[in-house]
């Protein structure tokens, strides 16, 4: 097995990694599990693809757009979600109204792009160095940067700052968070578009080399959510060591055993924890909604 | 004088014509669903379409109604429906394609995969709690499509099978075998949910602890629904596939499952007739926008959400709940009869103690919560364990009843060893009631006393989805029980109404009813009368002393001090996890020490005056 | 004496249970109030009505003379109302001092006033300044109470609500505590609305008291006139309140 392999599972790691961060930064203060997390990823994707190989107009429009674009799809995204689930009561609301959200936006998605397989612009850092005989992309380098960077952020975020200081009081008590002066709601609105900002990025740096269609918003949920898991639903670097494991170990089964086992054993190796460790490998157990 | 004569009986008729609404409405589907190949060979040149789109629907809405049961009922998260779906596509494709053999011998195969599978799968995350047992689900999912992507030899991989055929039946019989089936799985999901069986499972659903507290085995139940759901899944499965005439992996993708959950929340989760009627519209609306099928998804979406936040309870939910839907409003009626014998411990030895605890030591972290607790409860009488708040109280309640571990010490049921688990501790007939209520809210006041019965009832699932005289026998016997018990309690004209239209004061009676209903020894009752007015008081103390009088022994938890000293034998205070008095209510009220535990200790407080 | 807290015709429930009917309280400037009631009466109920966490469906709350009925509940914390909830809710994976923050959430912006509080609270309470790097989980039940009052006072509250404080404290940590509040009212002349089960002590620290009973208030009048009162002791024991 070459160097190439992990190069490759480093990358694709990083961005579950960013999925799983922001699966968790929306689930610890409502305790939703977002199943529309994965489609900012397609939007970033699909904004660099329609920018840069479309339109021609470059990366710096494009990554502008995609924040703009980001925080409008943060901001209806928890309309879709919260409202259903506020007004429902079901104990089922938060999985069907993200379900419900994720196959809306899949359908656009498919709708524009309908004719399109790969939303795959030209590289924002083009070329390579040589390392150990493998080729590293500068782009692959960049993502990886920028995810890491992320992490970091959020990490100092929720530590140093008041607010996200109000973060972590608000996942753990709301009632509390809200007599303590903390407004609930509007950190839950943040924490929406926070968490699709992040991961519209994932997609648009991802996108010159990662496959990502029009439909594959799900699949990077179930991926983000398995390294979420692994990692423990509680911090950025739970998430960080997750995301880095599933993609290591999705590029090196696809590499052993060709390409459909890859996601056989990765979902294989989500059973395995779920069943064996209820609270994941390094977490606190989330609650239920 | 006339007109209001005529007000009441024109809401009569209104009432009459719309317990028949249902049933006409069902009669004129059926007739229409019937003749329907012979209608669209007379109007179409399209027949074959039509029928298939009603086959096709038929085969959703036995998936939504196997869903129905996992997630309505049983309080399981599924998302591997799809998955089993799947599953018993392959098997009858297997079994017919690769292997020759006829249709149904696929179809007894896809049934036998849908309940190994889903029986597996429960049984591997029974730790796991609600959501992460949907994300178990959900990888399960996964690992049937994968693998049938992987498995070539077997399930013919990513283009999966193909010629999948119903050999020796023409497209119009299999129409109807398909109607047949749905019809059928509609009649084993009532008679499951209408038995003893089902109300066990909605029991668990509602409360595991509620549930075990009747006696009710959480796990055994749970894997019962789960794997008959997992069997009517791989049934629809099975049809799937004769119907369409291929099978391959993309069928079992959770992307497919949305159609099935905007069927189930439309129509209304946890209802008889919801999953039907929303795969109905569904079907209809599906049809009608078809010249724009690539807004389907998105149109299915944007109508989930816009159902969650409009009619939450789904259609036949909100039609229940609606002023014409629901069951008509009962009266109140004075109390009748006696209790039935059956639910009565019979001859009770007076010198042993129905219930005991001995040296209870109960930690939390470095917490005693309960620190040396003696506590000896006397059948026939009624025995009141107060203290202020968070004095342990119901962390002793907790440990008599095995819901905690305890630390140190023994719990005796009439002079045995208590068994370990809380659903042993019920079976050997000491009940309790939560502080918070349970109640199933959308069943009958009648059903919700019927569940309580569960414990004696010893007919399973087989006879109760065949109805065989075994259940109707027992069943016939379990509603008089029943009735007599709510004409005792004064709940007898409200035996029709939903549980959820009571007042607070008869959703507690309605508790304690179900309670007894397991025919108890021991009757333990946390804070019944929080919230209540005098009257309802009144009547829960003349329940109280009339399960005295028949050898039940009552623990009363209770802050309501004027009813604790009207109807209590004896009183054990708790004050910080240690008895500070035991004795009879006069007594204990004049003890110094549980007034300073009751009121504070002023003197203590430096520079008060 | 003006009125800093006016609660008025508060009707209010949850689902289809009404808890609360017509209660009425007031708490004056810098007056120390005292609200009694058997368990059920609705007490924390009145508290999530003041505090903004549940609506009343009728009836109306004004602070400070401004109406703060439909004012959310975590803009009531800036306005002036610090709260010592139930069981204390202090946030067990913050350590004391981030505990201590969040209580002057509202005050984030003014540094230097936050920092004013945070040494007075820690004066006040020396215990939790030599842990105030601890987590606030690893905290006695004692201590615990202590921080969610001085979390509390980082909003620089006028009015401090504290429900039934002394609950799972042993009697001297109670009778500890409850020298502080009195200590907070005297001394620094913050108004106190003080939901207590033990009634006695509750009475000897109060200006005026209400007593719940059953949603409705049953009685009211200064301290003295309620503790002379034979209503009061048999609610908590029983009895017939005419013996």
């Amino acid at each position: 097995m070459s160097a190439q392999v992990w190069i490759d599972g480093l990358f694709a790691g990083s961005v579950y990694a960013l999925v799983a961060l922001a699966l968790a930064i929306v689930f610890q203060p409502t305790r939703v599990m977002n199943f529309a997390q994965g489609e900012p990823i397609v939007l970033g994707a699909a904004i660099s693809y329609q920018v840069v190989a479309l339109w021609q107009w470059g990366w710096p429009a494009a990554l502008l757009v995609t924040l703009l674009l980001g925080v409008g799809m943060g901001l209806l995204s928890e309309r879709m979600i919260m409202l259903p689930v506020r007004l429902s009561g079901s104990r089922y609301a938060w999985i069907i109204a993200t379900l419900a959200a994720a196959m809306i936006f899949q359908a656009l998605f498919t709708l524009r792009y309908f004719d399109v397989d790969s939303l795959r612009p030209k590289a924002l850092a083009p070329g390579h160095v040589e390392v150990l005989g493998a080729r590293l992309g500068w782009q692959q380098l960049l993502t990886i940067g920028v995810a890491l960077t992320v992490m970091a952020g959020y990490d100092t975020f929720l530590r140093r700052t008041a607010y996200g200081r109000a973060i972590r009081a608000a996942s753990h008590d709301g009632d509390a968070a809200v007599i303590m002066g903390v407004p609930v709601r509007r950190v839950i609105l943040l924490s929406f578009v926070i968490a699709a900002v992040i991961c519209a990025f994932a997609g648009a740096l991802a996108a010159p080399i990662l496959f990502i269609g029009p439909t594959s918003g799900l699949v990077f949920t179930i991926k983000g959510f398995t390294a979420a898991v692994i990692g423990g639903v509680g911090s950025p670097r739970g998430a960080l060591a997750g995301g880095l494991l599933v993609g290591l170990l999705d590029a090196v089964v696809r590499n052993l055993a060709g390409a459909t086992a890859g996601d056989f054993v990765v979902f294989g190796l989500l059973a395995l924890i779920l069943v064996a460790f209820p609270s994941g490998l390094f977490g606190k157990p989330m609650e239920a909604h | 004088m006339s007109a209001s004569a005529k007000a009441p009986a024109r809401t009569q008729v209104l009432h009459a014509a719309l317990r028949w609404l249902p049933a006409a409405l069902t009669a004129v589907a059926a007739a229409v669903l019937l003749a329907w190949p012979a209608i669209t060979d007379f109007y179409s040149y399209n027949a074959s379409y039509y029928n298939g789109l009603v086959a096709s629907a038929a085969i959703s809405a036995i998936l939504t109604i196997s869903l129905n049961m996992s997630m309505g009922y049983g309080g399981l998260l599924s998302m591997m429906h799809t998955g089993m779906q799947l599953l018993g596509g392959y098997a009858v494709a297997y079994m017919t394609v690769k292997q020759g053999l006829p249709w149904f011998a696929g179809v007894a195969l896809a049934m036998l995969l849908g309940a190994v599978f889903s029986a597996l799968v429960l049984a591997v995350s029974l730790r796991a709690t609600y959501l992460y047992f949907g994300m178990i689900t959900l990888a399960a999912n996964l690992i049937v499509v994968e693998g049938g992507n992987a498995w070539e030899s077997v399930t013919g991989g990513v283009t999966g099978i193909v010629g999948v055929a119903p050999g020796g039946l023409t497209k119009t019989q299999f129409y109807y075998v398909t109607l047949a089936v749905a019809a059928l799985v509609y009649i084993v999901q009532r008679n499951v949910v209408r038995s003893g069986v089902g109300r066990a499972v909605m029991a668990v659903k509602e409360s595991p602890d509620t549930a075990a507290a009747m006696g009710i085995r959480p796990t055994r139940t749970k894997t019962l629904i789960f794997t008959l759901s997992g069997a009517i899944a791989g049934l629809s499965g099975s049809l799937y596939a004769l119907q369409l005439g291929f099978i391959n992996p993309d069928v079992g993708i959770l992307d497919n499952g949305l159609v099935f959950f905007v069927g189930l929340f439309l129509g209304g989760i946890g209802t008889l007739a919801g999953p039907v009627l929303g795969v109905a519209v569904i079907a209809i609306v599906v049809e009608l926008i078809k010249d724009h099928a690539r807004y389907t998804t998105l149109f299915l979406g944007c109508t989930l959400l816009l159902a969650m936040m409009l009619i939450p309870k789904g259609i036949v939910g909100t039609w229940r709940g609606s002023r014409l839907g629901r069951p008509p409003e009962g009266e109140d009626r004075e109390p009748f009869g006696a209790l039935p014998a059956s639910v009565l411990p019979g001859a009770v030895d007076p010198d042993v103690p129905a219930l005991q605890g001995r040296g209870l030591v109960k930690h939390f972290g470095g917490v005693k919560a309960v620190d040396g607790v003696d506590v000896s409860v006397a059948a026939g009488s009624v025995h009141g364990i107060i203290g202020p708040n968070g004095s342990g109280k119901s962390t002793t309640v907790a440990c008599l009843t095995r819901f905690h571990k305890v630390d140190a010490g023994d719990v005796l049921i009439c002079g045995e060893p208590a068994p370990g688990r809380p659903f042993a501790v019920a079976e050997q007939g000491v009940t309790r009631v939560f502080q918070a209520p349970h109640l199933f809210e959308q069943q009958s006041v009648l059903d919700n006393v019927l569940a309580g019965m569960r414990r004696r009832e010893k007919y399973g699932a087989v006879s109760a989805i065949l109805r065989l005289p075994r259940y109707r026998r027992r069943e016939a016997v379990s509603r008089a029980e029943a009735a007599n018990l709510l004409a005792f309690a004064g709940l007898s004209g409200r035996a029709a109404q939903l549980a959820g239209s009571l007042s607070h004061g008869q959703k507690r009676l309605l508790e304690v009813v179900r309670a007894v209903a397991s025919g108890p020894r021991v009757l333990i009752l946390d804070e019944p009368a929080t919230g209540l007015v005098p009257a309802e008081i009144d009547a829960l103390a003349r329940l109280c002393r009339a399960f005295r009088d028949h050898g039940l022994a009552v623990v009363l938890i209770e802050h309501n001090m004027d009813f604790v000293m009207d109807v209590c034998d004896r009183l054990t205070v708790i004050d910080s996890g240690k008895v500070i008095a035991c004795g009879p209510p006069a007594e204990v009220r004049a003890d110094p020490a549980v007034l300073d535990a009751y009121l504070g200790r002023p003197d203590l407080v430096e520079d008060l005056n | 004496m003006t009125a800093l807290l006016e609660m008025t015709g508060i009707r209010a429930g949850y689902g289809g249970v009404r808890v609360l009917d017509d209660v009425a309280v007031t708490v004056g400037e810098g007056e120390f109030v005292v609200l009694l009631g058997p368990n059920g009466a609705g007490k924390s109920t009145t508290l999530k009505v003041l505090s903004g966490l549940l609506k009343p469906s009728a009836g109306a709350v004004s602070f400070a003379g401004g109406d703060i009925t439909r004012v959310p509940g975590w803009r009531r914390v800036g306005l002036g109302i610090g709260h010592v909830p139930e069981g204390r809710r202090i946030f067990p994976d913050h350590t004391v001092l981030e505990n201590l923050q969040l209580g002057g959430f509202p005050l984030r912006r003014s540094r230097a006033r936050t920092q004013k509080l945070m040494d007075e609270a820690l004066e006040l309470f020396p215990v939790l300044a030599e842990r105030r790097d601890q987590a606030a989980g690893t905290l006695s039940g004692g201590e615990a109470q202590m921080l969610a009052i001085a979390r509390a006072l980082m909003s620089d509250p006028k009015l401090l609500v504290l429900d039934e404080p002394s609950l799972g404290l042993a009697p001297l940590k109670a009778a500890e505590l409850f020298s502080y509040i009195k200590r907070l009212h005297a001394e620094r002349g913050i108004s106190v609305l003080l939901v207590e089960q033990l009634a006695l002590i509750a009475l000897r620290l109060a200006d005026r008291a209400y007593v719940l009973e059953r949603g409705r208030i049953g009685l009211s009048g200064t301290a003295a006139e309620v503790e002379a009162d034979p209503m009061v002791k048999s609610l908590y024991l029983g009895g017939d309140s005419a013996a």
